[in-house]
């Protein structure tokens, strides 16, 4: 029986990616002046794990790749090594490498990265006592030093090897390593038994023996690593290199695992042919997937009584090959869940269980006297679906430091691009959000920050200047207000130039020039598509640049983004969303024979008696002077065709509801109940309708369309600013 | 007839029971058989268990002989450096 290793490897990508998280957030804390060991052990940790298991799954470019980066971790954490800069950037790269790597697995596509080569050279360089300055060499250059630099002058290894008592029972059985080995060259083996007990108290499942074992095989290093890759944590393992005599060598402490030998080949010559020669054999390697070893007990048992040649998994192509036609079926999305919420979920359903059982029961029987039992379980039921949702709900919510996460990196490297010197603070990542809206913000958010980054935040020299320190601040803060997720990006930058906004909108036409706009209202204007298409960054502050993109991204979420801006002092863009996609506040309304919903979070009021201020306009919108603005009317009977009861305007009712950072007045019949609803997609099971963001169903089963208030706003052809410039007269007319 | 039979599976699973049937070889101190043919697993565990008896039994001065040791047995035991103290 063979396992199909294919089955676990959505849990690998996941957990590699959680460990290039790791990795790329510890590599950010590092400071070369004060290195923190546990910070380097942390990343050595998610380094070995990743390149376990990806030796485990069979992929050996992963694993090969890895393994040079946690070489070098090795010697840094065993302080051969210094820190610099340079190497944390050099890790840093080589997350991203691996990361583009594991995606490219992960997405069933062949693996092609160059910059992994130029990559893997410059850490063999760096483990070969080169500089840690690899950009300016070749990769054919680092290829040749790092190859001439993992393989020994004389062609073997040997290897001292004293697993821990516990090795066998985790499964790790020293004879299938050495069978590895064997399949590599001609092993020799001597066991020392001198810590065996006598047989009357020997624990049966402990290991008490260890080995040294002579390998003759032009092999490089890395490759007897992989053989103990699994032990190397729980063993005393030394490997050097064979002598030039046969012998073991004399030279140098013996290195441990993972360590370079660093005697000089004497030959120039000689050492490039190994090298080329060491290449060809890790190529091979590389491209048989049976050269790793199986590390589980199941894989052990079944092949323990094979020989070498045969003991290897045979699973690992045929599974990577099944893993892209998988793939290409279904897109697998998971989310990890805390098991307190799992059990919540769980007491849950038991009580539902429970009740639902009491009211089987009482169905039985029922009398008239029965009445008030039903009605107490109904309420039960009731209590008892509500708390079920609300748990499934929990189950989706993810802290909000999973899209932070990657700011750290994007603010490092970015500011070191533009030579800036900015300090990022988050806040309140653990607040909560749905896993859906979270994956949705990344994009817009990192277009604020970078904005932030780049047009916010003033050079060292600037700030110095306008006497603040050298060092700006870029704020990410989350928290919840009023059962929305509020996400403020914070800076303490140049703030944006209202005047150069306003003149630059006058260019393009956006605003007249009779027009009064608030300081909000100037802010705003940086979101308008116009801004983006013209002059870019040159005479504006650029933020203008894409904003457009992020409010559209932002409202499809049914959220807003908003920003406040003080001149010299910096800016806050204010991002508000709904914490699910799922789930609604809805405010019931009734236009003639339907109900729609409106989104309670975008209601502002509701205005029965409006006589007095409603200004009818020939050929647009009618308004509503509502205290200094006008609002325009939208009548949701005549844009989706329907009945009202209302005969005239003002026997209805208007809603004030604010959408697409503007407010519009929604002429409707009645305003009905407020009632949470579900979802369900209407493009996914009918098609896009406009004006129209989904729809749910009743309690009365009748299904009533939730509407947007952007969609409406396009649909009745409003246009943002023509009404918003009051200035006392009634100009308002388009 | 061999005082022990092994079966093809000797593995670590089957090593505490082993080790039990080692441990009563060992204190009847008598010459001992092992009939070893119709192994086809082994594992480091079992091999260490035949390396501590065997060591046992030799500083007692009593002789264990193999009977048709298996090829996998011979392998194995080569395999991890033990073939001249279990004999094989």
């Amino acid at each position: 029986m063979s396992i199909d290793l294919s089955q676990f490897h959505q849990v690998f990508f996941e957990e590699s990616y959680e460990g290039l998280d790791v990795m790329e957030s510890a590599l950010l804390n590092l400071q070369p002046d004060s290195v923190d060991p546990e910070t380097i052990n942390e990343i050595f940790r998610a380094a070995h794990s990743i390149k376990g298991g990806s030796g485990t799954f069979g992929f050996n470019d992963v694993a090969s790749f890895t393994h040079v980066v946690e070489t070098l971790l090795d010697e840094i954490r065993g302080g051969v090594r210094n820190i610099t800069s340079e190497t944390v950037d050099l890790f840093l790269r080589s997350v991203d490498c691996i990361r583009r790597m594991i995606q490219q697995h992960d997405a069933g596509e062949p693996c092609d990265i160059p910059e992994a080569q130029e990559l893997k050279a410059s850490f063999e360089a760096m483990l070969a006592g080169g500089s840690s300055a690899p950009a300016e060499e070749t990769a054919e250059d680092d290829k040749s030093v790092s190859e001439e630099s993992s393989t020994p002058a004389r062609k073997g290894w040997k290897i001292y090897f004293k697993p821990e008592l516990d090795v066998l029972r985790t499964g790790n059985d020293p004879l299938r390593m050495f069978r590895e080995l064997e399949s590599l060259g001609s092993l020799r083996v001597t066991a020392d038994t001198s810590a065996l007990p006598l047989i009357s108290a020997i624990d049966p499942e402990a290991c008490y023996l260890a080995w040294t074992l002579e390998l003759d095989a032009d092999v490089p290093q890395s490759d007897v690593d992989e053989v103990f890759e699994w032990v190397v944590d729980e063993s005393d393992l030394k490997i050097t290199p064979l002598a030039l005599d046969g012998g073991s060598t004399e030279q140098g402490e013996p290195s441990t695992s993972g360590s370079t030998p660093t005697e000089e080949p004497s030959d120039d010559t000689t050492r490039l042919t190994e090298g080329l020669t060491a290449a060809d054999s890790e190529q091979q390697s590389a491209e048989n997937p049976n050269s790793q070893p199986a590390e589980s007990a199941t894989a052990t048992e079944q092949t323990a009584e094979l020989k070498p040649a045969e003991a290897k998994p045979a699973v690992a192509k045929p599974a990577a090959a099944a893993s892209k036609t998988e793939k290409a079926k279904t897109e697998v999305s998971s989310i990890r869940v805390g098991i307190d919420k799992v059990d919540d979920l769980i007491n849950m359903v038991g009580e539902l269980v429970i009740t639902q059982s009491m009211l089987g029961e009482l169905g039985l029987d029922f009398t008239i006297e029965s009445l008030p039992k039903l009605l107490e379980g109904i309420e039960q039921l009731s209590q008892n679906t509500r708390e079920l949702q609300e748990s499934v709900m929990r189950i989706r919510m993810l802290p909000i430091s999973f899209t932070f996460s990657r700011f750290p990196r994007l603010v490092h490297d970015l500011s070191r691009t533009m030579g800036k010197k900015i300090e990022l603070k988050l806040s309140g990542e653990q607040t909560e959000l749905d896993k859906t809206v979270m994956e949705k913000i990344g994009d817009p958010l990192v277009h604020l920050v970078r904005n932030s980054l780049d047009h916010g935040i003033e050079t060292p020299e600037d700030r110095i200047k306008a006497g603040k320190p050298e060092t700006g601040t870029i704020t990410l803060n989350a928290f919840h207000q009023s059962g929305n997720i509020v996400i403020q990006i914070i800076d303490d930058g140049a703030g944006l130039n209202k005047a150069r906004i306003l003149e630059k909108a006058k260019q393009n036409g956006l605003v007249s020039e009779g027009d009064m706009l608030t300081d909000d209202q100037i802010n705003d204007l940086i979101f308008r598509p116009g801004f983006s298409t013209a002059d870019q960054i040159s005479d504006i502050s650029g933020r203008g640049v894409g904003m457009d993109v992020v409010r559209r991204n932002i409202n499809e979420l049914n959220g807003s983004v908003e920003v406040e801006s003080t001149e010299g002092e910096g800016s806050v863009f204010t991002i508000r969303l709904p914490l699910t996609l799922a789930i609604l506040d809805g405010q019931l309304i009734r236009v003639g024979n339907h109900t729609y919903i409106l989104p309670l979070i975008s209601i502002v009021e509701s205005i029965q008696s409006f006589q007095g201020m409603l200004h009818r306009v020939v050929g647009g919108c009618d308004l509503l002077r509502l205290r200094d603005e006008y609002v325009p009317i939208i009548q949701l009977a005549s844009i989706f065709n329907i009945e009202s009861d209302a005969k005239d305007m003002d026997d209805g009712l208007l809603v004030v509801v604010e959408g697409d950072n503007m407010k519009v007045a929604i002429l409707i019949d009645d305003l009905e109940a407020q009632q949470q609803v579900v979802i369900k997609s209407l493009e996914e099971n009918y098609k896009k309708v406009d004006g129209v963001s989904g729809a749910t169903i009743l309690g009365d089963g009748t299904v009533s369309l939730i509407l947007d208030i952007a969609g409406l706003i396009k649909l009745a052809g409003v246009q943002r600013y023509e009404y918003k410039s009051v200035s006392g007269g009634d100009d308002y007319a388009a | 007839m061999a005082d022990l039979v092994l079966e093809s599976n000797c593995g670590i699973a089957q090593a505490e029971a082993l080790s039990t049937q080692l441990e009563e070889l060992f204190q009847k101190s008598a010459a001992a058989t092992i009939d070893g043919s119709a192994v086809m697993r082994v594992d480091t565990a079992v091999l260490q268990l035949f390396a501590s008896f065997f060591a046992a039994m030799e500083q007692t001065g009593v002789t264990v002989s193999w009977k048709d040791p298996s090829e996998v047995l011979c392998q194995s035991a080569n395999t991890l450096g033990l073939k001249e103290l279990l004999k094989l």
